[in-house]
């Protein structure tokens, strides 16, 4: 049994069709890259797979079940949602703005227990954020703060997780740790999906990307099936560069495909 | 790399909440003390104590059981209302400025009383006031949250409140001005100036019940609005469900407040100001700013009633009067300082 499934969505606003009967299916254990154009539907495709959107048509499934058979508390315990602006309106110390992710293992009046307490630890830690527990999070810089982010969205023990594009505003060090935090997630068996515009990154990290064009699932399965030629050109309307390193794919986004310019650069 | 260097502490439980808790209940009962001592005649509280239980000095007696008593609970349920609401609203629209009586809450309550005292249902039956400023107040919260809940800004809640504000004190000074009789018009200036002077137990009787529900509401929302810390959508995520959050804030603030402002008028900036002091003690943390907002506002509205007392003997200064001439200070103080957020 797949762990998420989604059949058939399809979300407008509006005349604006946003996801235009999408498929994807997902288990434990993988890490997938949710790729494609600007306003191609990866954050709306999200926000229905975090049961934050209802989709027109369609279902999605947890573990065979329609979402609609759980209660939003039973999703929360199970399913972490990172939205792509992450904000705290309140100076928070880091460690009690971790400590929100496990409000859904909490009963209302219920205190953090040892458990609670060690798995933030353990979450700090992860993220490489332990040292920064007692600061307050207006105090850090955008790569800390996303940091703390994810860590909180870890916190709760997810056995999904939706993180929209978590790399972003993080450099290339912080990029790196996270995609390998993230891949650790997925081999503890965890399934993570997770919004990229780095194609290097994503064709390097994920096991399996999901290319969304217009609405629609263009392409599906491993990175080196979905980042061809032809898909990068039809998708993002892009040339890239390809490159192999210890029999793993890379690529580099050359050039436009409307400026005229073509694979061997040029005259501008 | 630097983060491995530096020291790490160890994650322990939150520092708790009760030697804050304490001092501000010791606070609370010292005021109370002092208000029921406070007064033209002096009162031996021990004496008058025994003479309660024995057959003391008769008078003394009803003077505190009549007169002071009521007064120094209603200020204790009125001040507790106003901090409460204020720090659960804070917590709902995620802004320090937003405060009942910022937002128009206080005034178009006092406008509901006013409209039931106005058009004679205050007699008509035993809750018609309150309940006219509960409806009032339940009326511009929707509307605010109507505003505002979303993602306006700063600027668009607090307009909206000065909007709301201007327009229901123009009806009160219309209701006012059309006022049949000199005592209908010192009665309704009594909802603009605020007192909680000369109030009998019958109306401690008559708001406690709906306070208290009211505030059940209020202290119930502690954990959402801790997980409303990361917007709406993340909250949403870790489980709760929002409508039914808003529904709570907004009708427990409707009955804490609208029942306050029926029986002691409009007394301004305690909603605001307390949660703003309180909030660093408790680390900012909405769901532990609740309860201690509801003190920290006993204690200031005591305070306040205290001072009126004690500065202004013969004739009294109103107490919505002082807190708003405290008050209205430290809201500009408080715009200076998030003035970077407002742009």
């Amino acid at each position: 049994m797949k762990l998420i499934e989604g059949s058939d969505l399809a979300v407008s606003f509006g005349n604006n069709v946003i996801l235009d009967g999408v498929d994807l299916a997902a288990e434990e254990g993988e890490l997938i890259g949710l790729i494609g154009e600007n306003g191609a539907g990866k954050t709306t495709l999200l926000r229905v797979l975090a049961n934050l959107l209802p989709a027109k048509t369609g279902e999605v499934r947890f573990r065979g079940d329609n979402l609609h058979a759980f209660s939003r508390r039973a999703y929360a315990r199970e399913m972490a949602y990172l939205p792509q602006v992450a904000v705290s309106h309140w100076p928070l110390e880091v460690r009690h703005l971790v400590a929100l992710g496990r409000l859904p293992h909490l009963d209302p009046w219920q205190k953090l227990a040892g458990a609670d307490l060690e798995r933030i630890e353990t979450v700090l830690r992860w993220t490489g954020t332990l040292h920064l527990a007692t600061r307050t999070v207006t105090t850090l810089s955008g790569g800390e703060f996303v940091r703390v982010m994810l860590a909180r969205a870890l916190a709760s023990e997810p056995k999904l997780l939706l993180a929209d594009e978590p790399v972003a505003s993080l450099d290339p060090f912080h990029q790196l740790q996270v995609m390998e935090l993230l891949r650790d997630i997925a081999k503890r068996g965890a399934c993570v999906l997770v919004v990229l515009h780095d194609l290097a990154l994503a064709a390097r990290f994920c096991d399996r990307l999901l290319l969304l064009h217009a609405g629609r699932v263009m392409a599906d399965g491993a990175p080196e099936a979905v980042l061809t030629p032809s898909n990068l050109k039809e998708a993002y309307g892009i040339v890239a560069e390809f490159g192999e390193r210890d029999g793993t794919m890379y690529l580099l986004p050359w050039c436009r495909l409307d400026t005229g310019l073509d694979e061997g650069g040029g005259k501008a | 790399m630097t983060e491995t260097a530096l020291p790490t502490p160890a994650i322990t439980k939150p520092a708790p909440l009760y030697p804050l808790v304490i001092l501000l209940v010791m606070a609370l009962l010292v005021l109370a003390a002092f208000s029921l001592a406070l007064g033209k005649v002096e009162v031996p509280l021990l004496a008058a104590a025994k003479g309660m239980l024995a057959d003391g000095p008769p008078l003394i007696s009803i003077l505190l059981a009549e007169i002071r008593l009521p007064r120094t609970l209603l200020t204790i349920l009125v001040g507790g209302s106003l901090g409460l609401a204020g720090a659960a609203l804070q917590g709902l629209l995620r802004k320090p400025l937003a405060a009942p009586g910022l937002i128009g809450i206080s005034s178009s309550a006092a406008l509901g009383s006013v409209l039931v005292f106005y058009f004679g249902f205050a007699e008509a039956f035993f809750l018609a006031l309150p309940m006219g400023g509960i409806a009032g107040a339940l009326l511009v919260v929707l509307l605010i949250y109507g505003i505002a809940g979303r993602d306006a800004s700063i600027l668009t809640l607090i307009l909206a409140g000065v909007a709301i504000s201007s327009f229901a004190s123009a009806l009160t000074s219309l209701a006012l001005n059309l006022a049949p009789s000199p005592y209908a018009a010192y009665e309704i200036v009594f909802w603009i100036l605020g007192s909680v002077a000369d109030r009998s137990f019958n109306h401690v009787a008559f708001v406690a019940p709906l306070m208290a529900i009211g505030w059940v509401l209020l202290l119930r929302t502690g954990r959402a609005l801790d997980a409303l810390s990361l917007g709406e959508e993340t909250a949403a995520t870790l489980g709760f469900h929002l409508p039914r959050v808003r529904f709570a804030v907004i009708v427990g603030t409707a009955l804490a407040v609208g029942a306050a402002v029926s029986v002691t008028g409009v007394i301004a900036f305690v909603g605001l100001v307390v949660p703003h002091l309180l909030r660093p003690l408790v680390g900012h943390q909405p769901s532990r700013l609740l309860g201690v907002s509801a003190l920290g506002g006993a204690i200031l509205l005591l305070a306040g009633d205290i001072a009126v007392r004690v500065f202004s003997p013969g004739l009294e200064l109103k107490l919505g009067v002082l807190t708003a001439m405290i008050g209205a200070p430290f809201f500009l103080y408080l715009i200076l300082k998030t003035r970077r957020e407002m742009r």
